[in-house]
């Protein structure tokens, strides 16, 4: 077993290395806690000197270092600028930050590598370098983009990916009744007004696969000005998200006249106009009490099928896995063109395999 | 003071001061882990587990707990030296959790608790809270419980076999300081989140 850096740092720099070590790891989850490594476009680099004095920090070395007294306006220096370029941190022996844009320069990590422990982070990597060790990481997990941060949206976005299976085949308790005859029937129709069942399996499903990392709150959607159906806050975290649900295909409906459909129909339209919606909700929302704007994703669950009847009809399963893998295409894409918009989602809700009609 | 017992009030009062600020605030069950890392660190050390002054069971949700803790821990609110957010997480009174240590906590044996209480936390910044907890509950006797998803006893006979047997495995590999207690317990901690590297460089 090769020896980890914390041991390489006791044994190369005895009870100084340990202060320094514990700074250094502090030091990254405070920041992380303040500004997700999720938010960071540039690499940072984060350094906790074995005995620097904070009166003459070495990151003058790099340029004027800004002063910051919490690790909270730490990170909004740090997030303002690795959207820049790579940034500098200097964690103070007296508890204070110093924060530096390294611009274009390349720098010579050996010269502050001799002085300090380093660390830093480039391409979803962990990497801790100090005199004589230059080493990655391993991830303790791989949803996390980095070992050293509280999981937050990269891991609300690989439960989405834990949850396409579920929705996929309706196997959830909860979702099971979104279809008319039943989830033991064809699964054609959704039932009148499917929406909550779909977000109290998803809320169901988001509280348990965070476990103690986030409290999920299911939102009551008022009307298209407060589209939120699924409110998610991690704790010792400023990071939040705000989850909008839409569902596309055809559910029973309560007929409005006497000559109206029995059915509800939504098509890719519908989607798009949630996701419309979800973006001008996120331009009015005010931050809150959390210093980081939440991020908005739009969840669509997916029961569309070709040449659909009733609930108790059949369908080829050509028809009826007709919208498998047709991804909808958002104009604009607003996961593209802004920060606060995660990727987008859809769960693609199958018909049962069983009660397909015979071509 | 209510009816607590000395060696887990003690506990309580240096596991709260050492938390750094990234670990505020700490929900109630987190205290537990780091009090039941705090005694495994004591039998590496060659504390026997009947000087302890406590015992500990894994719940049915796989945290491991102990009922004398609980009453040392929730004793520190009502004397002002934990406050209790609005969530009901916990945030420690820096001063007066010092002046307490020094009032009660001065002696030599209690000078040793708390430096197993400080390394238990120490480990705990280099990963993430959940981790920890994860690698704890693969540790000898959590990892049956939770597996069964019963509530039991923990620190069995076997169960300290094998927390020494670990224990010599991961010293002789790092052949460190043999008082540094860091070292082992962030290398122990770190085989259990990469069982399947541990043969690279871990944390």
């Amino acid at each position: 077993m090769k020896k980890t850096y914390v041991v390489h740092v006791l044994s190369a720099f005895g009870e100084e290395g340990r202060v320094a070590v514990d700074r250094l790891h502090d030091g990254i989850v405070q920041l992380y806690s303040f500004c997700p490594p999720d938010l960071l476009k540039h690499p940072l680099v984060v350094c906790s000197p074995l005995h620097a004095s904070p009166t003459e920090p070495l990151s003058v070395k790099l340029g004027s270092p800004v002063f910051c007294a919490t690790a909270k306006s730490a990170a909004v220096e740090v997030e303002k600028k690795t959207a820049k370029s790579e940034c500098f941190v200097e964690l103070c022996v007296d508890g204070t930050f110093r924060v530096v844009s390294l611009g274009d320069a390349e720098i010579d990590l050996s010269e502050f590598a001799a002085l300090s422990i380093i660390y830093r982070f480039e391409h979803d990597t962990d990497r801790i370098i100090f005199e004589g060790y230059d080493e990655f990481v391993p991830k303790v997990h791989s949803s996390l983009k980095s070992s050293f941060a509280r999981p937050t949206y990269s891991s609300l976005e690989e439960v989405f990916a834990d949850y396409t299976e579920t929705a996929a085949n309706s196997q959830c308790r909860i979702l099971a009744p979104v279809w008319e005859e039943g989830v033991d029937g064809p699964r054609l129709v959704l039932v009148n007004r499917p929406e909550s069942i779909m977000r109290n399996s998803l809320s169901q499903a988001l509280s348990m696969m965070l476990g103690g990392e986030a409290s999920v709150r299911p939102e009551q959607n008022v009307d298209e000005t407060k589209p939120v159906d699924i409110r998610v806050e991690w704790h010792g975290s400023d990071a939040s998200a705000l989850i909008e649900i839409k569902w596309l295909g055809r559910s029973t409906a309560k007929p409005t006249t006497e000559t109206g459909s029995p059915y509800r129909d939504y098509g890719v339209a519908r989607a798009r106009e949630g996701s419309k919606q979800l973006a001008d909700y996120m331009d009015r929302n005010l931050k809150g009490e959390r210093r980081i704007k939440p991020k908005g994703y739009h969840v669509v669950f997916d029961a569309r099928r070709n040449n659909i009847g009733g609930p108790t009809d059949r369908v080829t399963k050509s028809d009826g896995l007709h919208f498998l893998s047709d991804e909808i295409e958002y104009i604009p894409n607003h996961s593209e063109i802004r920060d606060d918009f995660g990727p987008y989602v859809r769960f693609f809700m199958r018909p049962r395999e069983s009660h397909f009609k015979a071509v | 003071m209510r009816n607590v017992k000395p060696e887990p009030y003690c506990d309580a009062v240096n596991i709260f001061g050492a938390l750094r600020e990234s670990l505020q605030p700490i929900s109630a069950i987190e205290t537990h882990l780091f009090a039941y890392l705090s005694c495994i660190l004591g039998l590496w050390r060659g504390q026997p587990l009947s000087n302890w002054g406590y015992s500990f069971v894994v719940t049915s949700e796989g945290f491991p707990y102990s009922a004398d803790f609980e009453d040392a821990r929730a004793e520190l609110v009502p004397r002002g030296l934990v406050k209790v957010d609005g969530d009901g997480r916990l945030l420690p009174c820096e001063k007066e959790l010092e002046r307490e240590r020094d009032d009660y906590f001065s002696a030599e044996r209690w000078i040793e608790r708390r430096t197993l209480s400080e390394a238990a936390v120490s480990c705990a910044l280099a990963f993430p809270i959940g981790s920890v907890r994860f690698a704890i509950s693969q540790s000898p006797g959590m990892r049956i419980a939770n597996t069964l998803q019963q509530r039991s006893a923990l620190f069995s006979e076997l169960d300290v076999e094998n927390i020494y047997n670990e224990y010599a495995i991961v010293r002789d590999a790092i052949e460190g300081d043999t008082n540094d207690l860091l070292s082992p317990a962030v290398v122990w901690l770190s085989a259990r989140l990469l069982d399947n590297e541990v043969d690279s460089a871990v944390a």
